[in-house]
């Protein structure tokens, strides 16, 4: 079995945390300007603006572009997660190391339909190995998948 | 061990002296007091407020001792602490994974000790028993181990990889000889005298060194440091830079003779000890079915003696106060022909044969000397630019040949290794480590590929085992080529 994306709703969910973020910036910029009048000249509100729309275009496109680059593949061994952008990153996870796991959603992903599975190993540096955006009945089906088929010991 | 509704009630009580051990806390609380009244503040008014803070700790020592009690239940060490705030503590026998005891000067002077419980759950020690007279500490270990060892028999555990030994073993001693090369090597020391050392000068430098030297310069007909020729000036820095090494390096051998003081490593069944210490004595267990990396290094000066120090990283040991990241000393200092032997002590039952040796991927010479070439223009030549104009552009060159030889050794003298039980990875040329991770240990494999990774067709393979974690211990081969990293990781996992 080859690799696999993410549920692609996911990519709205994150656009619109990053819009989110760019927003509140946005107000304490626009508050900064107006409580302070020395700062009224042209300068200063032109460069945060094109900042804001710099941030506001990266908040459009990075989720497109991270979404396209995650993806995994469930084989015999265990889990694989390839992530990243710039520095990327494929961890492998072996189903036998697998300690417990988490099936997670926060209010905005819920309203998307989307759940982060996360896979705790008993190592010591990457202890927590998560995969978000899965559709809900995509993760809870791989869970079964990778906690029912293997078992054994852990450390 | 009384029985309350079917649950054990401790009964052990705590040495009668262990107050004693809690006066340096208030004594701590009393040290700005101190400072103060050493500083000139006057005696009367406010002082009286330093006899409670004085009185705070051998107090909450008294109340410890009088609340606390400890005993050897059915399945596991049992501890009651408090009597307003209740906390009824069950360690497991199996998860115990060691019983370190400490004594410094005072503890030997009263005959006790501090009693570590340790468990593989990390964050420190699971309980400290704070203090036992040394029969009672004999005693629970004796209790301790022997349940541990009846209910290790019924489980079967172990019986495998560690066949019993009837007596300890001695696998290591290191006589005072060893001692004083280990002190010779340890450049610790160094670092902070000279850091100490400029501090002070910083301070007060200058009117010192004037009243110092003035009379035997204005003898020589100077007035100043600067009137001085070339040749005094240079061995004026060397004399100072000899001095500060020679002053390092007794601190270092006298350090190694008082920590390390007739350093003993023994194998007792599953489990290696080791005791040491001249005023302080440390017994340190290390269970061998924690041991998840041994690493192994060399610097310079350890080659020049011919020696190696061996860590070993332990399950679990990442919080431990003493060993703050994780890792135990498993020989402190070694020849380097016994290095092997005890390596596979620490990992029994894991034979590494004869390992067939990999190199990196052929281009991280050239990537090397490239990546030290950029550094040294970004850090050189802005500089270099400023002070001397365009000829300035000639540092640059300077900076080729360090970069090419480090390019080369490090290529050459770093390299990796897969037997049927075992990673092994020798990275470095001047400080040359080793790490041995037995395969099973390994938890998650994570390849990464940087942007300049990318660009030469190459992979950082990192492997995750549950001991170590701080950066300069973890297990990561960098410049891989991009297929044999991935063949690499198929089979580790």
């Amino acid at each position: 079995m080859g690799f696999q994306s993410v549920d692609r709703r996911t990519v709205s969910a994150w656009r619109l945390q990053a819009l989110a973020g760019v927003a509140v910036a946005a107000l304490a910029a626009v508050a900064a300007v107006i409580a302070l009048p020395q700062l009224a000249g042209w300068p200063v509100p032109g460069l945060l603006g094109g900042l804001l729309v710099v941030a506001a275009g990266l908040a459009l496109w990075l989720p497109a572009l991270a979404h396209a680059r995650l993806r995994y593949r469930l084989d015999e061994h265990g889990l694989t997660i390839e992530h990243g952008i710039l520095w990327r990153h494929r961890i492998i996870v072996p189903r036998v190391r697998v300690q417990h796991s988490d099936i997670s959603q926060g209010p905005l992903q819920r309203a998307f339909g989307v759940t982060t599975l996360r896979l705790y190993t008993a190592g010591s540096r990457f202890t927590v190995n998560s995969l978000p955006g899965l559709a809900d009945d995509q993760a809870r089906a791989l869970r079964r998948q990778l906690l029912d088929e293997g078992d054994g010991d852990a450390v | 061990m009384r029985y309350e509704n079917g649950h054990p009630i401790p009964e052990q009580r705590l040495h009668p002296l262990s107050w004693v051990f809690y006066l340096s806390g208030g004594l701590g609380a009393a040290l700005p007091a101190v400072a103060a009244l050493a500083l000139g503040a006057e005696w009367g008014g406010g002082l009286w407020v330093l006899l409670p803070l004085i009185l705070i700790g051998p107090l909450a020592g008294l109340w410890h001792q009088w609340v606390y009690r400890y005993d050897a239940g059915p399945d596991g060490l049992v501890i009651r602490e408090g009597l307003i705030f209740r906390n009824l503590r069950q360690i497991d026998y199996r998860r115990i994974e060691n019983l370190d005891t400490r004594r410094n000067p005072l503890h030997r002077l009263l005959g006790v000790a501090d009693v570590k419980v340790e468990t593989s759950s990390g964050g420190g020690a699971e309980a400290t028993l704070r203090v036992l007279s040394l029969a009672q500490a004999a005693r629970l270990g004796e209790a301790v181990f022997a349940r541990r060892r009846a209910l290790d028999a019924d489980a079967g555990e172990e019986a495998v990889n560690a066949p019993p030994v009837a007596e300890a073993e001695v696998l290591l001693r290191l006589p005072p000889g060893e001692l004083i090369r280990m002190g010779l090597i340890d450049n610790r020391n160094l670092f902070w005298l000279g850091a100490v050392l400029g501090s002070v000068v910083q301070v007060l430098g200058v009117d010192l060194l004037e009243r110092v030297v003035g009379p035997a310069l204005r003898d020589a007909g100077l007035r100043y440091v600067s009137e001085l020729g070339l040749m005094l000036k240079v061995l004026l820095v060397a004399g100072t830079v000899i001095g500060v090494l020679l002053v390092g390096k007794a601190l270092s051998v006298l350090g190694a003779l008082v920590r390390y003081h007739d350093y003993v490593l023994e194998q007792d069944g599953g489990d290696l000890r080791a005791r040491h210490g001249l005023f302080t004595r440390h017994a340190v267990t290390l269970r061998l079915a924690r041991v998840q990396v041994v690493h192994q290094l060399a610097t310079p000066l350890h080659r020049l003696f011919g020696r190696v120090a061996l860590q070993v990283d332990l399950a679990g040991g990442a919080g431990d106060a003493d060993h703050g990241d994780g890792a135990r000393p498993l020989a402190p200092i070694c020849r380097a022909d016994n290095a092997p032997a005890l390596i596979d002590r620490a990992l029994p039952g894991l034979a590494r044969g004869a390992p067939e040796w990999r190199p990196l991927s052929a281009r991280t010479g050239y990537r090397l000397t490239r990546l030290w070439l950029w550094c040294w223009a970004l850090l050189s030549l802005p500089p270099a630019l400023w002070w001397w104009g365009w000829p300035g552009l000639a540092a640059l060159p300077a900076g080729l040949p360090v970069a090419l030889l480090h390019g080369h050794l490090y290529a050459r003298y770093t390299r990796w290794a897969l037997t049927p039980d075992l990673l092994l990875f020798h990275r470095g040329w001047l400080w040359r480590r080793l790490a041995v991770v037995p395969r099973n240990r390994i938890q998650t494999v994570r390849l990464t590929r940087s942007p300049f990774d990318r660009r030469y067709r190459m992979t950082a393979l990192e492997v995750d085992t549950a001991g170590g974690g701080l950066t300069k211990r973890r297990v990561r081969l960098g410049y891989l080529d991009r297929d044999v990293a991935a063949r690499l990781a198929r089979a580790l996992v």
